[in-house]
């Protein structure tokens, strides 16, 4: 095992000094004959053939063109890399499928990514690594940090026959990148695991745009959108300090389990956007993850990063951000099952959820942001009292249907509205008969949640008002903090933003 | 180390042989400057250009962009050559510059592959 390194470090080179670049030279000596063999191509700062990450991914992808059946890995030693790394699967002459990218195990720090000038193509480099249309890639043991766009981004075009399927990012860090840390897009199927991410401009983890099988699937039709569904898994990943933990415009099939996502400005937020293809949101499930202290107040001015997100969209020329201080947010869902996570010490609502009013507002187009048929069910609401959620617990603005509430904590709070609307009728308990989508309606004004009425919109007390706040630092007016300091909870710390004088007018 | 030194020497001199080339050409024609285009959520500004041969245009990402964007030919003339080098190997969401002289009339079409239905635009490049 000792000797293992300096073999694996030296077989690329004697390959390619004795013409062999057709020969797979074996990684792991004892292997059966008859497993794949690994060709490893090491980089490093120094001592090694490639010095940077990009020339031995160049190399690795060459070599597993000419030798189809080769499996291949980029090992990089400890150390940091100041640039930004493509694996272009439509590069000819080049093949990156089933490619691992791998840094140090033993600790993910000490194999870093710097973005802080780091050039790419286009200027600075955009992101730690981005792979295009590349199938069954493997990022790990890795850190990336203060990229342009994102830290690790794994995307496809559909549009042009690309695939990004089955990708694994394991053990990864994502700090400081302007919009996402671990970022896939238009892929069938993979996983994010054992990965954390901080301070980030959007979210830590994001997977969006999942495709459909039928490309002219839409959300009316009722038929799946995937007949053979490609999940995606998320667990045991740790979120912070980033305006959402978890985001996913028009995500599908997603399983988010065993997650920590805390001090972020809100958890975990699946929801539905015309910016990305695909509408909407739905058939995830979020189960068993801890979802606490999301009360990070990003808007102001001591925030240790900046916004880049442009929220829910506009609302009479007003920006209706995110809502902060919201442990799980579903907005504009389809059947997502939101199941035995321990949300607690939110200080504006636990579990939130509600729609994109398409009809009268045109919040979006083709009113595909409508909340239905989803279940909220066994979570266990604020520690049973010891760090409870600040305003509600539970809180839904009435719109959609065939949703559903049950099992949760018996003490849970859940937002009544203007009284109007019996509790029983805006949280109606399990199973409820599904709606079909047409039959919803994605604004509602009877309970007085989604807006108070048309002409008042900027009721803090009704989801658009509270989100489309004027200054938007001012969320925070309406936070209720029910506990004077939040209970011990495992190794974490809770962190907020201190507002500077007169910058939060209540 | 010589041979490193002899590789530096030659480079350099076509470099000046280059430049000096270059020199006569901007002597003889002055060059265009290029023609900008924004790279904005979720649209390129101007969706439209008409370019004289040999013009070039400089997509320029907008500074206040959330979503990542790339520039990709979609099609081209028929005669065109290295239709590779009209598309940006990556994406960026701001900071970033793509810069491509067209030197082959006809009409091109681009698009965002992040963004294919919202993001096209058409440059015609006339004699």
């Amino acid at each position: 095992m000792k000797y293992r390194l300096p073999v694996l470090a030296l077989a690329p080179v004697l390959a390619t000094l004795l013409g062999l670049a057709g020969t797979v030279t074996p990684a792991v000596a004892a292997k059966p004959a008859k497993k794949q063999k690994t060709m490893v191509f090491e980089a490093c700062r120094h001592g090694c053939h490639y010095r940077t990450i990009q020339k031995a991914v160049d190399a690795a992808g060459s070599y597993a063109f000419k030798n189809k059946k080769a499996k291949v890995k980029v090992a990089i030693r400890p150390g940091k890399y100041v640039e930004g790394v493509v694996v272009d699967g439509t590069e000819r002459k080049k093949r990156f499928d089933g490619m691992t990218i791998e840094g140090t195990k033993k600790d993910r720090k000490r194999t870093i990514l710097e973005g802080k000038n780091a050039k790419g193509e286009l200027g600075a480099a955009q992101n730690g690594i981005e792979a295009i249309s590349v199938d069954g890639l493997v990022l790990k043991n890795m850190w990336a940090r203060n990229y342009e766009s994102n830290g690790f981004f794994i995307h496809a075009s559909s549009e042009e026959g690309q695939h990004c399927d089955g990708y694994t990012m394991d053990n990864l860090l994502a700090s400081g990148n302007r919009s996402y840390g671990l970022f896939a897009k238009n892929c069938y199927g993979g996983k994010m695991i054992d990965s954390a991410g901080y301070r980030q401009g959007d979210s830590a983890f994001y997977v969006g745009e999942t495709p459909c099988d039928n490309k002219k699937w839409n959300v009316y039709s009722g038929e799946a959108c995937q007949k053979n569904p490609q999940w995606t898994l998320l667990k045991n990943d740790e979120s912070y300090e980033n305006v959402l933990g978890y985001s996913g415009t028009n995500s599908k099939y997603v399983r988010i389990i065993e997650n920590a996502f805390f001090n972020n400005g809100a958890g975990i937020v699946p929801n539905t956007l015309d910016s990305e293809g695909y509408e909407p949101n739905g058939w995830n499930v979020i189960e068993r993850n801890d979802v606490f202290w999301n009360n990070y107040n990003y808007f102001l001015a001591g925030s240790a990063f900046h916004t880049v997100s442009e929220g829910l969209g506009e609302l009479s020329g007003q920006t209706v951000n995110y809502p902060t201080g919201v442990g799980i947010i579903l907005y504009g869902s389809d059947h997502n099952v939101v199941r035995g996570n321990h949300v607690f010490g939110n200080y504006k609502w636990g579990i939130a959820s509600f729609s994109g009013p398409g009809e009268t507002f045109v919040a979006n187009e083709g009113n595909e942001a409508k909340n239905v048929n989803n279940e909220i069910v066994e979570n266990v609401m604020g520690r049973e009292g010891a760090d409870p959620n600040g305003e509600y617990d539970i809180w839904n603005d009435d719109t959609g249907g065939g949703n559903c509430w049950g099992a949760n904590s018996s003490n849970s709070t859940f937002a009544p509205g203007n009284g109007k609307v019996p509790l029983s009728q805006i949280y109606p308990i399990c199973p409820q008969p599904e709606i079909a989508y047409a039959a919803a309606k994605s604004i509602n004004l009877a309970a007085g949640l989604q807006i108070a009425s048309l002409a008042e919109t900027g009721n803090p007390t009704t989801i658009l008002g509270y989100a489309g706040s004027n200054p938007p630092q001012n969320q925070q007016c309406t936070w209720v903090k029910r506990v004077a300091s939040h209970p011990a909870f495992q190794k974490f710390k809770p962190v907020e933003v201190t507002p500077n004088p007169g910058e939060v007018t209540c | 180390m010589l041979r490193k030194i002899t590789v530096i020497s030659v480079v350099a001199l076509a470099l000046s042989g280059a430049v000096a080339t270059a020199a006569t050409a901007s002597a003889k024609k002055p060059k265009s400057k290029p023609k900008e285009v924004s790279v904005a959520d979720f649209y390129f500004g101007p969706e439209k250009l008409t370019l004289k041969e040999g013009q070039s245009v400089n997509w320029v990402w907008a500074e206040s962009n959330t979503y990542p964007h790339d520039v990709h030919l979609k099609s081209g003339p028929k005669s065109l050559k290295q239709k590779r080098t009209y598309s940006t190997k990556t994406t960026a969401v701001t900071n970033a510059e793509f810069e491509k002289t067209f030197t082959t009339p006809g009409t091109y079409k681009f698009i965002c592959t992040i963004h294919p239905t919202q993001m096209h635009m058409t440059i015609v490049v006339k004699k």
